[in-house]
Order: structure tokens, then sequence, then C-alpha cells
């Protein structure tokens, strides 16, 4: 435990005395001539680039803002901080940098704001490196193609839509749906399969009660290690939430740039749009669709394309994007919505109506999609999951049949149990990723008809029993068939006759 | 309907005329038609800083000097010859201003820059910069 | 029958001598004959068919039940057997399930125990860590205020301190330094 130390202390001071030195040189200033809304009006400084950071001079000290809008008379400057300080008269200064955030392992398990200053009341974050918040994204030869999978621990989306390591999967639902619990599920993932992925989650616009909530969960689950956290929350001013994934983003890059892999998660890109559009109306941009500035599909594709699989020259390190989407009453076709869905490369539906009938995590099967597929996905669930896939489109076709209770053949009846059956063992509790050899008993349980006797009431419990009676008996059967290869036959002997066994417990 | 005209524009051509020797007067009362006829007359102190600007740009360097006492005549051409060599220029005039509240040092206000070494700007970055966060 | 018992009458006389010493009257032999083989064939015609097919439905009832008795036999001596294997299987699948039990029991209770332990580690990490912080934060109030306190000192006891000549000597010496 630290004590309050006087020398500490007094040394601090005179270091701090020390270093206030003034140049005495001749420095180029501004002037501030209006300011409004969160943007300063700079007259002057007509060296100013784009996106450098200025300093306004106030009583309480100095308030950064980054220039915007280069005008021949006069630069548009977006305040970093509270406009509470900063007066028309004020004097401003180039800092002479572009905007640039700490990166480095020294961020992990902390949360910051998109500044890199924290918020979780620890120590004041000092890294080695600096990373430039607007990068340009990897060129084509610089990249490799994904073949590496991501396990996110949920199984519709493994076995189903399979993401891989550099992969922009978007997930997109309307509010309430289940979006959020999707990433955090596959962010407690990395951290049981040991994959060494280090987790950036960027709070866009969240309620400070809900990342408060997620911190505290992602601590219980022992993940905050390997997590960054960038929050802004509602009442942050507009120009935080626009930086906040191009920091996050730029914190992630250093891991990927240095060999390691890094999850990107942006909750929510809606709420960047409708920021980024309120600093656009406020700069006097012109207005387009939805009253959007004309670039809003640029601010997203030049966020999601840094996230890349890097050739092997380059280390192979990789960045993966969860971009969230939020829709109103399921319009999947509305503006932002179709410019997200066009950038990455797949996306997850998530519906109210399958939330609501007790489907979760309630993902559409029918329109959800990965464009990466099968090249990123784990053999050992590769081999299972083409019967699922099939189970469930065939149970779809039928599944109006199931409200009619019309006379069916057998053939018709079959597809339709095995369909419940299988959408019974999609259903997965929060917090409760599954491994690959767990992932790849259960789907094999069910599609090889061992549990067709089973009522879809008790699919969980035996599914339950299965995986603890396979770790019981043949843990390293299973052991193996966790490293993610073709099961062996006797591996799938031995999943087959621990499942006919088990459902014996739980047939009527 | 014509262009708007900038600022930039219009203090370049007040600085033009001024330097081939039309008289100020003459030449702020065009100005100052121009302005009302286009319902700018809002920005003229914006436009007064453009053209002392854009003679700064020429090398008229017109400013304010800034101290908590009065300063020695050799300590003022030291001054002068600072911003000369700086920043190129071809006339420097200043204008002096005693402010106690400076506590020491000086400060030299020139159009688009700036020289501050006043002890009060000093203190004042000790007790904001310098603080944790 | 007068007919005939006139023929054979007529007829005895003369053939005496054969059939008489023998006793039979070849007459009557004939008629005899006719009326037997007129018998013998309404027989064979009627009855004969009927009974024999009397006769083969017996047969046939006889053995289809002796049939039926002995499958009979066999399938009660089957489902035995099936019933003897039904329980032998039922018996395995009860012992196999209530090792399951035992099994999900054991790592339910075991589950139970680290996340308790686990629960309480983080709770006194927890502590600790507020604890750090709140003292973080009252070293971080300390020195801000300190600050503060200097700079608001020099700036009365330097507005005091320095005369025009010190301030002007000091100046000149900065410019010449920027030279």
């Amino acid at each position: 435990m630290s004590q309050v130390s006087v020398t500490e202390l007094s040394k601090e001071l005179r270091q701090a005395i020390e270093q206030l030195e003034t140049s005495g040189k001749i420095d180029e200033v501004g002037v501030v001539i209006r300011i409004g809304d969160g943007v300063a009006w700079v007259h002057g400084l007509r060296k100013a680039g784009f996106s450098e950071v200025l300093q306004i001079e106030t009583e309480d000290g100095i308030v950064e803002a980054f220039a915007l809008n280069l005008l021949e008379d006069e630069i548009g400057a977006v305040l970093l901080g509270e406009d509470a300080q900063v007066k028309a008269g004020q004097t401003v200064r180039l800092k002479g940098t572009v905007l640039d955030v700490p990166v480095g392992p020294e961020l992990l398990g902390r949360v910051v704001d998109p500044l890199g200053r924290p918020l979780d009341g620890g120590p004041a974050i000092k890294t080695k490196a600096r990373g430039i918040v607007e990068r340009e994204a990897a060129g084509v030869m610089d990249r490799k193609s994904v073949h590496e999978p991501l396990m996110t621990g949920i199984v519709s989306i493994d076995a189903m839509f399979p993401i891989g390591r550099g992969q922009r999967e978007l997930i997109i639902g309307d509010r309430q749906t289940g979006k959020t619990a999707l990433a955090i599920d596959t962010m407690i993932n990395q951290a049981k399969q040991k994959t060494g992925v280090i987790n950036v989650y960027v709070a866009i616009g969240q309620k400070l009660s809900k990342i408060a909530r997620l911190v505290d969960r992602l601590k219980h689950e022992g993940v905050m290690d390997q997590t960054i956290v960038v929050a802004t929350s509602p009442s942050d001013p507009a120009s935080l939430l626009y930086l906040a994934p191009y920091s996050g983003t730029a914190m992630g890059e250093y891991f990927r740039d240095n060999k390691g892999h890094a999850l990107m998660i942006y909750d929510d890109l809606t709420k960047h749009a409708v920021a980024y559009r309120q600093m656009s109306l406020l700069l006097r941009r012109p207005p387009g669709r939805e009253a959007y500035p004309g670039d809003v599909f640029y601010l997203h594709s030049r966020l999601l394309e840094r996230s890349a699989k890097l050739s092997d020259d380059l280390g192979a390190g990789s960045l993966t994007a969860l971009p969230i989407i939020e829709t109103q009453a399921g319009d999947i076709s509305a503006y932002i919505p179709t410019n997200v869905i066009s950038i990455t490369d797949g996306q997850i539906f998530l519906e109210t109506d399958l939330f609501y009938q007790g489907i979760r995590p309630a993902i559409s099967a029918g329109l959800s999609v990965s464009r990466v597929g099968g090249a990123a996905q784990t053999k050992a669930v590769k081999g299972v999951s083409g019967n699922l896939k099939l189970g469930l489109s065939q149970f779809r076709e039928l599944a109006s049949f199931t409200q009619f209770g019309s006379d069916l053949d057998d053939a018709t009846k079959k597809q339709i149990d095995r369909g419940q059956r299988l959408t019974e063992l999609l259903k997965q509790p929060q917090y409760q990723p599954l491994s690959v050899w767990q992932q790849v008993a259960s789907i094999a349980a069910v599609t090889g008809g061992h549990f067709d006797h089973i009522p879809a009431a008790n699919i969980k419990p035996a599914q339950e029993a299965v995986l603890t009676k396979l770790w019981a008996d043949h843990k390293k059967a299973m052991q193996t068939l966790d490293e993610g290869d073709k099961p062996t036959e006797a591996t799938e002997k031995v999943i087959a006759e621990t499942a006919k066994k088990v459902a014996k417990g739980f047939e009527d | 309907m014509a262009r708007r005209l900038s600022r930039r524009l219009l203090s370049t051509y007040v600085a033009d005329q001024l330097q081939a020797g039309v008289s100020a007067h003459d030449v702020m009362l065009q100005l100052a038609a121009y302005l009302l006829q286009n319902r700018r007359l809002n920005e003229h102190t914006l436009i007064v800083r453009d053209v002392e600007m854009e003679l700064a740009r020429r090398g008229q360097q017109v400013g304010s000097l800034h101290s908590a006492f009065p300063l020695s005549d050799q300590t003022k051409a030291a001054i002068t010859d600072l911003i000369t060599r700086e920043l190129d220029a071809k006339s420097v005039s200043l204008d002096e201003f005693i402010d106690p509240s400076l506590v020491g040092g000086y400060r030299v206000d020139l159009p688009g820059h700036q020289i501050d070494q006043t002890i009060k700007t000093q203190l004042t970055t000790l007790k904001t910069q310098f603080r944790k966060a | 029958m007068n007919i005939l018992h006139q023929f054979a009458a007529e007829t005895t006389a003369p053939d005496a001598d054969l059939f008489g010493a023998l006793g039979i009257d070849w007459r009557l032999l004939i008629i005899q004959l006719i009326a037997f083989l007129i018998l013998v064939f309404l027989l064979g015609k009627f009855v004969y068919p009927w009974l024999m097919k009397q006769v083969d439905e017996r047969q046939a009832n006889i053995e289809a039940a002796a049939k039926a008795a002995t499958e009979a036999k066999k399938a009660a001596d089957d489902s035995k057997e099936e019933v003897a294997q039904l329980l032998d299987t039922a018996r395995k699948q009860a012992a196999d399930i209530v090792d399951t039990a035992k099994l999900e029991s054991v790592e339910i209770i075991a589950s139970s125990e680290r996340k308790a332990k686990q629960s309480a580690e983080r709770i006194v990490e927890d502590a600790h860590e507020q604890i750090d912080k709140d003292i973080q934060a009252a070293k971080k109030d300390l020195y801000n205020e300190t600050l503060e306190l200097v700079s608001r000192a020099t700036e009365k006891v330097a507005g005091s301190a320095i005369s025009a000549k010190a301030d002007d000597e000091r100046i000149a010496k900065a410019v010449k330094e920027n030279a």
C-alpha cells in the first residue's frame, strides 16, 4: 500500500518548477474570434494543417482543439474539452503535432477517454509509444487473406457465420436485442480460451452506468487484464465521441503492428454517425441525406479499413473489428446501416421477434452472413456445421407448417423435430461461451440424431450432461479435439456413444 | 450575384493601396463603404486584423509591448532588433503599455505572432499545466 | 319287383343244371350286380367326395393347431429372452444415469466452491485497489493545492520584491540569449 511521502511530493513540485521555462522565441499565434457549441473559430494560424492540434490558453489552463475546417479567413476547431472556459480573444497556439494518443501494453486493464486520460481513478498512464489517431490503412501488398479463426464461443456464430482474425463482422439489430452481449461473450471467450487476443472495447455515447457494469463483468470473468476500454458518455463533447473509435483503433493497431492480435468492438457506430453529424452541422458543412454530411460513408470506411490481417513480412498480426449498429424497427435498409453493411465482411442480424420468443442469442440464420466463411473456421467445427446449417434451413422452410398442425408425412415431421432441437441447442446463456470441443460435441450429438427422442425442453440439460460426462471420461480426447483439427473416427464414436447413453436419461 | 469577397482578399487590396501611397483615410473610407453596402459591418475588427497581418507579411510590423515596469531604451531597441531579425521586418512599430499585474518580464503582441516572457504567464502555466488531472 | 321275381322264376327251370347245382340264380346275380354298381356310382359321386372333404378339413385343422402351438411356444421363449435383455439394458442405463448425475453434482459443488473463492478474493482485491486509489487521489489534491499556493505566493512576493532596474536587466539578458 502506498504512503503519502512529503519528500516525493516536494521532488515533483521542484521538477515542475524547473520545467517551467519559456523559450523567448516568437511563436505563431491566433485568436479565438467566436466560440459556441463546442466549436471555436480562430483567426490567424495560417500554417495550421488539417486535424492539427491547437492549444487555447484559458484562465484555467490549456484547452486543446483540433482544426477541422480550414477556411480562407478562419479556422473551425472542434474543442476536445469543455467550452465553458474558452472565451473570444484568447490566444491560440499550434501544438505542432496531429492528434495522437498513448498506445502500448500499459493501457491494458484501464478505462480511458479518447485522449488516453484515465477514467478509472487509477494513476496517469505513461506509455513509451504514441499512436496517431487518424492513420492510413495498410496497403494491398501489406495484407494477407483471413485464414485464422477468431472463436467467439457462441455456437451459432462459430458454426454458421465463422469470424476470422482480420475480418470486419457487423452486429446489427434493434435496441435490447443482445448486440453488446454478443460482443462481451466474444471478449470473455478470448480470456477463457487463452487465445492471447487483446480486446479493445470502444463505448461511443454509452451510459456510464452501462460501462461501469460492463467493466465489473469483465473483471469478474478475469478478462479485464487483456482489455482496454475507451469510454465516452452522452454528456461528453461530440468531438470526443467522434474521436473515440479512431483512438481505440490506434491502440489496437499497436498490437497488430507488433505481431499481436487485437479485437476491436465499436459500440455503437450509429451514435458515432450522429455525433459526427452534430459536429458537421455546427461547422456549417452542407447537410446531405437525413442531415448527415456528405462524407459519412468515409467516416466509417476509413475506420474499418484499418482492421486487417497483415502479411508475414509485417509480422502477421491482425486487427479484427466487430462494429455494432442499432436499427430502428428492424430497418436494415436505412442510410447508416446500409453504408456499414457494404463496408464490412458480413453481418450478424439480431431480431426482436426471436429475442422475445426466447431464442437468445437472437441470431437470424437467414439474414446473417459471413463473407469469409469456411476459410476462417476451425476444421473441427466445420465438419459438423454443414449438417447444422442444412437442418436449420430445412426447418425454416417448414416452420410455417408447425403453426397449422396439419397432417404431415413422417419425413416432414422428422425435419421439423430435428429443426426444433437444433434451435434449442443454439440457445446459449450469457457469459458462458463454449470451447471448440464443447461446440463440436454438442452439435454432433444433435445432428447425429442421438437426441431425437428427447423433448425440446430437455435438450439444454442433456447437452450439459453430455459435456460433463465427456470431460470426465474422455478428457484427453476432448483436449485433442479442442486443438481444432478434424475429429478422428474414434473421437466421433466416443461422442456418439456418450450422447446415446446420456440421452436415455432425458427421454420422455 | 457577385461573389462574396473573403477578408483575406479585401485586406490584400487595402495593403496594396496603402503601400502604393494612397492615403489611409481614403482607403478606410472605401473599405467602410464596401462593408456597409454588403452588410458586413460586424466584420470590421476582423478585417483590421487581416490588414495588419497582411502588412506584417510585407514587412511592416505594428504591435504592442507590455511590461510591468518601464523599460530602458536599450532594452526596447534590443527587442525591436529581435523582431526585425526573426520576422524579416522592414519596419517595427510598438506601442508601449505598463501593466503591473504582469509582475515582471515583457510581452510583445504582433499580428499573428507573440513573444511572452511575463512572470504572470509562467505562474499561470505552473498553476494550470502542471496540475494533475 | 314282380317283374323281377317273374323274370327270376321263369329263368330258373331251364338252366337248373350248373347254377342250380351251385344254388346261384344268374339273373338275380346280374340284377344285384347292377344294383351294386348303381350304389357304388352314387356313393362315389355324392358321398365319397363330401366325406373326404370333411376328413381333409379335419386333418388340416389338426395340423394348424399343432403348428400354432409350436409357434406360440417359440414366441413365448423369444419374448422371455427379450424381456431379460431389456431388463439388462435398463439396469445398465440406470447405472449410467446415476453415474452422470453424481458427476454433475460433484462438478456443480466444485464449481460453486471455486466461484465463491474467486468472489471472496475479488472483494479483497477491490478493497485494496480502492484504498490505493483514495491515497492517489489525496496525493493528487495535495500536490495541486500546493502548486496553487506556490504560484500565488510567488505572485505576491515577486510583485513587491522586483525593482524596475532588475526587471529591465533580466529582460535584456533574455533578449540577448535569444539573439
